[in-house]
Formats: structure tokens, sequence, C-alpha cells
């Protein structure tokens, strides 16, 4: 690369409240288009916004794990402009007193801890949907009214991959907070990308794209590493970047041309005359700092220090609250071993929700009988291998790992006088083998396993097995 | 004379989204708005520097509601009072 | 016994007594409306069928003695600019010519729930923008003092109805004046709340921090008792003020003895017409010899308030008039091919040009590079003028002047000079920039027996001590005979 890269975010998160921002209609609905409004959302005339005092928390809640100053008097602004899913003509957002301002988040990039500012935290109503068709468009006003926060990074990024991290690392805390599903594919989570290019030691920043249709975190990645390129190019052919909005296309990889900007937009912001001004005061921020869990980074240097795990481990565990909280109670509530039990989660139990698209909410497996089971591992009631059929149970079906591998018929034989009963009649019948073993055939012991697994149906204890045959053939040894 | 021109009530009619019929009704509203924005200058005079804006006739704060959903209106209802509808849905011309 | 000339108490208190049904005060009622409103257009539209029926309905709960509701059978007016389910709200706009609301403003709730029958709506300036119901969409309003002559507006239709004794009350809307204006040229008494007082819940907002509804009534008491009952805290307006329950009837007789009141020298001077002046000094010296002490005070920045009204209520109507583009609800234009085609058209068509001329100034204000000089500027200056009149209720109760700075002139006289309309409304505006209560009240009538309208300004919240200097001024001046007279020539 011949330039620095410089990027900023703006991620809008949804916050899971109850109602809507300014109206009391339910912000959760179905798939049926303008069921959930109130004469609020739909912009009638002499209706009035109330905001909702809970979308106030989540947002100072949100901002205050985000490592941001919260505001002592907040406000909202009319932001004006004309569209179909924007009912009234404006949306109340904030302008000046934003809730939250200067915060930051670190991530981890080759090893290293680098630091992100985050420029401030705003409140907003999210808009309807539009679709379009032909020659014309649809309007579904349902998603109209939902509380909205909007996060921007200061222009610290500067790779893709930082860009990656920071969302991971981002979507993580909110989602710890609890405030947001912060699910992308759900549009509960939206991420627009700012990127310019600029000479190396050069301070003021180069003209920037805006990147939009980011529709997931690799997404983000692969749309700034192609607008890298192609602005790289222009500028080494001497070309200039225009100030444009661009839309990444999921298909090519490509960023293409939405539209110039022509100046600024002129959103006419003026303070929203019917709400009046929101007075936080240290109690208040008190109650919410309160009600913020042990978040990602906490959690991780807990799982290094206290649990011994490495660090790749705490990483991957903390990635996702319900993760965490699995591993938790597996090792808090249930006594597993950390490292253990780290490696079914990062393990098997990833591997299955990636594979199947699922969540942990989803699947019946518990942090109980996940640890049950891997205690039956351990005192060698199963084998590794079964472990695998009963994990596959327990996730699909649920139940006692015990009563599931007892119905499994997987139990192990680990009662030492059956074994050496079955050792016994295999030396018996084998009076060969035990020959060929005094006569230093090694090998001839793999077979004589072998045939006592074969009488045991594969449940007899491998380890006890091996360990009562050396003894019973020494017996036979001395006794000649 | 203030600085509104034609060009400015085109350009403000613009960000309004109202169409003016013709050049001499711009010419109308210029002239209108002109003597009002003009006489408004007379703002100028004051020396404001010190004095903080007073956007609300009345001194509030916090007023808050609960985070409880209410019963939202039906899709007929939502919809009654629109001129052009499909599958449930606000119908808008082609957006360019 | 003429119906048509009882005040709202009255009414009650015959239904109440049983001497009148509410059927046959309805029914009598829109006879006069039928018969003299063709005149007068103060109705743009009458509530007759839904009318009636409710009123058979009070008919039998009367016969039952079941009557709830302090304002149980008795008639009102409400300005179309206020929200009526099912009923259409038209705010005197082609924009909402078929608007069928689907909710209730909450003032409607208030006086549906305390018995009240809507007879109609009543006509005004569209969207609230104008002083002379001449830019009703629908149809201008006459004076019933004086058909040749304007009714005031905003709230035109709402004073000339009351006046004319087609309903006893009827709500209004005032902005800057929309309520005092058109009850000074009409003769009756209209009452601009505090801000905060009555919610704006379901008020087609013309500007946000302006805005308050208020009673238009023939009398003083009347009006006190409309304000107990649309009055409170609601829920869903975060600008409704919590906690004011008051009873602005008690008291109101009170002695006036010892009572401060300023007259700001602004209100006598320059551009003010001889006329009003008289009364108004007239009515000072009523008040002197009722016991009041009378002082000349100065509001210097009185100059100022038409310019900062017209930038901040422009701005604000700018952005909540931006909600009618023809897709959810009001006027649609026809055979537009894009979407903006869509909102240029319809909001080219639905709108009069008083109100694109509102928009169009407002857009200006707020847009980019303006918005510091004018729109700022415009909200410290907001600032001024309530520290000079704060300051002023530190050392008096009440500020008094004129209503308006003429009489009513007539139909077309001033409509081409926007500017100079612009300016009259200088007198009302301060109460409505700093969001204090200020009554209008008869206090003479002019040379061609037009009525001069007086002001009482009280500080915030104060609606008691406004209600009280008017009541008390009432019962040595108004124009009850002679509003009698009115009503009956009418007829």
């Amino acid at each position: 690369m011949h330039f620095e890269t410089v990027i900023g975010l703006e991620v809008h998160v949804e916050l899971k409240t109850a109602s809507k921002m300014f109206s009391d209609a339910p912000a959760h609905y179905g798939q049926e288009p303008n069921s959930s409004l109130s004469v609020v959302d739909l912009g009638y005339p002499g209706t009035l916004p109330v905001p909702n005092k809970e979308a106030i928390n989540y947002a100072m809640k949100a901002a205050m794990a985000l490592n941001m100053d919260i505001a002592d008097v907040t406000n909202f602004d009319r932001k004006n402009y004309f569209y179909p899913d924007n009912p009234t003509a404006y949306q109340i957002s904030q302008m000046d007193d934003p809730i939250g301002q200067n915060g930051h988040i670190d991530i981890e990039v080759d090893g290293e801890t680098r630091r992100i500012g985050i420029t401030r935290l705003h409140l907003e109503e999210d808009a309807g949907k539009s679709t379009h068709k032909d020659d014309y468009s649809l309007v579904d006003l349902n998603r109209q009214g939902t509380p909205l926060v909007e996060i921007v990074s200061e222009p610290d990024i500067r790779t893709p991959e930082e860009a990656y991290k920071y969302l991971e690392k981002l979507k993580a805390i909110i989602q710890y907070t609890g405030v947001s599903d912060v699910k992308m594919e759900e549009g509960s989570l939206r991420c627009d990308a700012n990127i310019s290019l600029r000479p190396y030691g050069q301070e003021a920043f180069g003209t920037k794209a805006e990147l939009k249709n980011l529709n997931s975190f690799n997404f983000v990645r692969r749309g700034l590493e192609h607008e890298q390129v192609r602005q790289e190019k222009i500028l080494l052919k001497g070309g200039e970047i225009e100030q444009e909005t661009r839309r990444y296309d999921e298909k090519t990889g490509e960023t293409i041309l939405m539209r110039v900007k022509e100046g600024s937009d002129d959103y006419r912001y003026f303070p929203e005359p019917d709400l009046v001004d929101i007075h936080i005061d240290d109690e208040w921020k008190e109650r919410i700092r309160k009600t913020i869990p042990l978040l990602p980074d906490a959690l991780k240097k807990k799982y290094i220090e206290d649990y011994k795990l490495p660090e790749y481990d705490a990483e991957i565990l903390t990635l996702r609250k319900e993760t965490s909280d699995f591993f938790n109670e597996m090792v808090e509530s249930h006594g597993a071993d950390a490292k253990l039990a780290s490696n079914w989660v990062m393990g098997n139990v990833n591997e299955y929700l990636n594979k199947n698209q699922v969540e942990l909410a989803d699947v019946e497996l518990t942090p109980k009988n996940l640890t049950d089971m891997i205690a039956l591992i351990e005192d060698g009631t199963i084998s590794s291998k079964q472990a695998k059929k009963v994990f596959t149970e327990l996730v699909k079906n649920g139940g006692d790992a015990k009563k599931v591998v007892k119905d499994l018929g997987m139990e192990q034989i680990s009662d030492p006088a059956v074994l050496t009963e079955m050792v016994t009649e295999v030396l018996d019948d084998n009076p060969q083998s035990v020959e060929d073993y005094k006569n230093g055939k090694d090998r001839a012991i793999g077979f004589l396993v072998g045939q006592i697994m074969k009488k045991s149906k594969g449940q007899a204890n491998p380890k006890m097995v091996n360990q009562i045959l050396i003894e019973e053939i020494g017996k036979r040894y001395h006794a000649k | 004379m203030s600085e509104i021109t034609t060009d400015v009530v085109k350009h403000v009619a613009n960000l309004a989204r109202i169409d003016i019929q013709n050049e001499e009704k711009a010419q109308e509203f210029t002239n209108e708005l002109d003597k009002i924005v003009d006489y408004a200058k007379q703002l100028d005079e004051l020396q404001l520097s010190e004095t903080e804006p007073m956007f609300h006739a009345l001194d509030l704060k916090n007023v808050m509601r609960e985070d409880v959903a209410n019963e939202p209106l039906s899709q007929d209802e939502a919809l009654s009072n629109s001129k052009s509808t499909e599958d449930g849905q606000f119908k808008v011309p082609k957006m360019l | 016994m003429n119906i048509y000339e009882l005040t709202v108490e009255e009414l009650y208190e015959k239904i109440a007594q049983k001497e009148l049904k509410p059927s046959e005060v309805v029914g009598a009622l829109f006879e006069d409306i039928e018969k003299i409103d063709d005149t007068l257009g103060s109705f743009l539209f009458i509530n007759k069928e839904n009318a009636l029926k409710q009123a058979k309905e009070l008919d039998e709960l009367q016969a039952q003695d079941k009557m709830d509701g302090a304002l149980f059978g008795v008639p009102m007016g409400i300005k179309d600019n206020i929200i009526t389910k099912d009923v259409l709200t038209t705010c005197a706009s082609r924009m909402l010519e078929d608007f069928h609301p689907i909710y209730d403003a909450t003032v409607m709730e208030k006086l549906n729930g305390a018995s009240s029958v809507l007879m109609g709506k009543n006509n005004m300036d569209e969207f609230a923008m104008g002083g002379s119901n001449e830019t009703s969409y629908f149809k201008n309003v006459r004076n019933p003092w004086d058909t040749d002559a304007v009714p005031g507006g905003s709230s035109g239709g709402s004073a000339a109805a009351v006046a004319a004794g087609l309903v006893p009350y009827s709500l209004g809307s005032d902005t800057g004046g929309s309520v005092r204006q058109p009850s000074a040229f009409c003769g009756v008494v209209g009452m601009k709340p505090t801000y905060g007082r009555v919610s704006r819940y379901g008020l087609v907002a013309f500007a946000s921090s302006l805005d308050q509804i208020g009673p238009i009534t023939r009398n003083v008491r009347d009006n006190a008792k409309i304000l107990n009952i649309i009055s409170g805290t609601n829920h869903r307006d975060a600008t409704s003020m919590p906690n004011v329950d008051q009873d602005f009837l008690e008291g109101i007789d009170a002695d006036l003895s010892g009572k401060k009141i300023a007259v700001p020298e602004e209100f006598l001077g320059e551009g003010i017409d001889q006329e009003v002046t008289d009364a108004v000094e007239k009515a000072i010296k009523t008040f002197e010899e009722m016991g009041a002490t009378v002082d000349r005070v100065s509001f210097p920045h009185i100059k100022y308030v038409v310019s900062a009204y017209y930038l901040i209520a422009s701005s604000e109507a700018s952005s909540n008039l931006a909600r009618f583009d023809g897709i959810r609800y009001g006027y649609r234009a026809e055979g537009t091919e894009t979407l903006e085609e869509l909102y240029r058209k319809t909001r080219a068509e639905g709108f009069g040009e008083e109100v694109k001329r509102r928009i169009l100034l407002g857009t200006f204000v707020l847009s980019a590079g303006h918005y510091d000089q004018y729109y700022i500027r415009a909200q410290k200056l907001r600032s001024k003028l309530e520290a000079d009149m704060l300051k002023t209720f530190e050392d008096y109760d009440l500020v008094i002047g004129p209503t308006t700075t003429s009489a009513a002139y007539d139909i077309g006289e001033k409509i081409d000079d926007k500017l100079r309309m612009y300016k009259e409304d200088i007198l009302t505006i301060p109460a409505n920039l700093t969001g204090m209560p200020s009554i209008s009240i008869p206090c003479g009538l002019s040379e061609k027996k037009r009525p001069i309208g007086l002001q009482i300004i009280g500080n915030h919240f104060e609606e008691s001590k406004v209600y009280n200097a008017a009541y008390k001024f009432e019962e040595k001046y108004n124009l009850h005979e002679e509003l009698k007279e009115v009503q009956k020539e009418l007829r």
C-alpha cells in the first residue's frame, strides 16, 4: 500500500424495548404490514411524541459500556427530510447534546491492543421500510418509531480487518448489556462505513466515500478491501476521489456508485419543540451503571487469570454473551473443569451451532448435562468416541447425561469382576495368543483386546481391559 | 433588500417539496418573503451574544413515559385515510 | 326565552332543572345555524345527525335523572384544527378536505366526557395561518356585528359562531393571537391559557412551542368553566404541565383593591388606533375605580416580537406541515408518475398561498447558513422578552393593554399587504412567545359599532388572577345587551 487507510464506522443498533421510542405501539411485530402502529407512528396530524424512559436507560447503558461520558442534559432535535418511510417528514434524533460522547473500545489485532475512539452515541427513531416494485413502491411502517442508537466511531480504524474486529467487539459489548439483539441478519444492527486514503505522514484526511448495504461483518471487511483498492488505483493514476455514497454488491464483491454528494444534505435540524430536556443526574447514572454486567474484556481477563485459559479460548468464549453465560454456569454452578468445558464449548458446541445455523437458546443442551457428560468421559463411563453420540442426543433432545448414556446402551463395563471373567474366558479360548505374547510378540495383546471388546459388544472399558489382561497373563505366566 | 432572490425561493421550495407554478408566482413569493426577511433584520440591532435562546415557553424537564406497549391500530385503521394502498401497504409512485 | 341567548351556565342549569331538554337546545341552535350561517360562514360543516342522536340519548338520561357531566347537554362548536374522531377535520384546507380522524383530541375526550354536544366544526384560517379568516380554503367568515367586517382569525369561525349565538362556546387555538384577536373583533371572551395548561394532543400543530387551545365564550365565568374542564396534565403530551389542577371559578369575584396592574407604554403608542387607545384608557380608569393601582411600564423588546414570532412560528410550521404528502391521509395529486412529483404537486395543490408562504419562510430560516442568524436570534429575543415580562410580574399582578391595534376592518381591506397584517399581531404575540396566559374581553365599541378588546396578561399559571380581573371588569362593562341586539338582528 502506498497510502494509509482511514475508516470510520456508523453503527445503528435497535433497542429491544417493549414499546416504541415515542409511542405506545409494540416495538415487536410479525409479518403483517402496518399492524404495529399508533396514530403517532403514522404521523397523524395533532399527535405528539413522548419519549420512552427505558429506551433512554438502554441508550445510557450502552454508552456506559462503551466507556463514554454521559450527558448531564440531553435533548432531541428534528432532522427534516422527505421519504415515504418517514411519516412526519422528520426524524426525531439528537444533534448537539447526544446521550453519550467520547468513548472507546479496545480491539486485538495481530496480538496488539488498539484503542478505537467512539465520538458519540445518540438516540433516534427508526424509519419504516419500503419495497420497490417495477414502477411503484410499497411502504410498511411497522418499524417506524423503533428506538435506535447510532454509534459513531472516530476515524481511528486503519484496516478492513480492524473494522471487522471493532464491529465484533462492539457487537459483543452491546450484546452483553442486553439492550439489543444486535443481529445484523434481522436488522437490529446495521453498519455504514466511511473510508478515505491519505499519503503516510499526512495529517489531513482524504476525500471519503460512504459505503452502504453492508449486510454482514464479512461484507464490511470485503467492501472496505475493495474500496481501498479502488481508491488507491484512482490516486495512483493522479485522479481524485469524489465524495460519494457507494453500495456494496454482495455478488461481485465490488462497491457501486449510488450518488455523488453535492455539498452536505440540508436536514434543517432544530430543537424538537414537542419534547423537553432530559436531565440525567448522578443518581440516575449510578442506577444504570449498576445494571451493567461484566463485559467481554473483564470476563476475558478473568478467564485467563482465574481459570488459566489460553487467551484464544478466552477471546472466543467472550464473543457472545450466551456462550460465556453457558460456560460460566458449567464452571461456577456445576463444577466443570474450565479447560475441558472450554474445549467442548469452543469445539463441538460451536461447530454444531454454526453448522445448523442455530443458537444456544435453540438447542436442548444445558450447562448441567454437558458438564455431566464430560464427567462421564473423565470417569471412564463412556469413551470420547461415544461421547460424540451422547452429545448429539443431548443437543437434539436434551435430558440427563447419565440416562442418555444408559438409554443408548453405551455405558462402559468397568466392573473389575465382570471384566476379569471376560478376560479369563478369552485367555482360556486363545492359549496360542497367550503363548505368542510370552514369546515377545506384543501384537498378540491387540488381538486379545479385540476379542474381549467383541465379547463385551464394545462396552468394556478399554483402559481397564488392558490393565486386567496384562495382570491375568502375568498370573498365568508366573503360575507355570 | 434581504438575501431573498427567486433562486433562493426556488431552492427553498425544492427543500419543502412545493412546486411553484410559474415565474410570476416565484417572483411574487420572492417579493413577499423579501419584505418579511428584510423586516426581521431588525433583530440584528440587538446585542444577543450573552443571551440563551429560549426554545420552549416553559421550563419543563424529564417528561417521559414508562415502557408499556398498548394495542396498536388495526391494519385497516392504519390505511383508512390513504388514497392508494396495496397488500396492506401504502403505495407510492416509483422513486428515482 | 331565546335559547341562543343563553350562556353555558344558564343552559346547563335549565337542562339540569329540566326546564329544557338537550334535544330542544340542540334542535333550536341547528335551526339558527341553518338560517343564518349561510351568511356568516362560521361553520365549515355541521354534525347534525350525530348531535341530534346524542341529544335524544341525553334526553332519556335527563328523564331518568342520570345527568352526568359538567356540560350535560350544552352544545359546542370546535375549531376545525382540533381532531374529532370520525368527524371531518379539515383545518380549512384542501389538503384535509376529506380527512376522517381515527382518534380524538384530548380536549374532545374531556368535553365528550362532560356530555357536551358537538354541533359542528368552526371555520378558520387555513391551518390557523391568518388573522382575518380570509385564508380558509372553503369560505370567508363574516363578523356578526357587521357582515362587511372580518371576524378576525385564525379562530374566526369560533368567535363569530359564539357571538352570533349559534353555540354558547367554542374552542379555538392561539399561536400568535388566534383566540384573542377574533374574540376582540367579535365582542366575546377568548382565553389563551398558559402554555402547557391545556394539552395540545389532537391540535393540528402550527407552531408547537406557541400553540395553545383556549375557550371562546360570551362571558368570563363560562370561559373559566370551560377551561376547568379542558385543562390538565396529559401523559400523551410531553409539554403538558404536571400537577396544576385548579378551579378557575374559585375567587373569580374577589375584590380588586390593592391589585397592581402594569400597562406597557408600547401597547398604547404609535400604531394603535385612537379609538382603541381611548377604550383602553377608560378601562384603566375602571380598574383604578375598583381599587387597583395602574402604572405605566416599558417592555423595550416589544418592537421585535413580530419578527421573532414569524421566524419561529414559520420554522416550526415548515416542519410540522411536512407530513402532508398525500401518502397516508389527505389530498393526493392525481396522475403523478414519480414520488418527487407526488410530493411537489400534492403540496402545491393542497396548500393555499398563505400556508405556502409560511412554509417557504420557515424552510429558509432553518436552512443551512440562516439558522443562526434568524432562528437562534429569534429564540434569543424570546428570552429577552420573557425577562422583561417576568421582571414586571415581580412587582405587578397583571399586565393590561389592547388586544388589537384596531377594531375589525373590512373583508379584503388588508389581505394584500402581508407584512402589514403580520405586524398587527404585535399585541398578542408576547403572551405566546413567553407562554403566559392572556384573555381578551370587550372594553368598547368603535365608531362603526365594532367591538374593541381589552387584553389581560398574567404570569405563568396565573389564569385565576386573569379571570378575576376580567370578571370584575365585565361587571362594570360588557357588551351583553348589544350582543343580544346583534343576535336578534341576524335572525
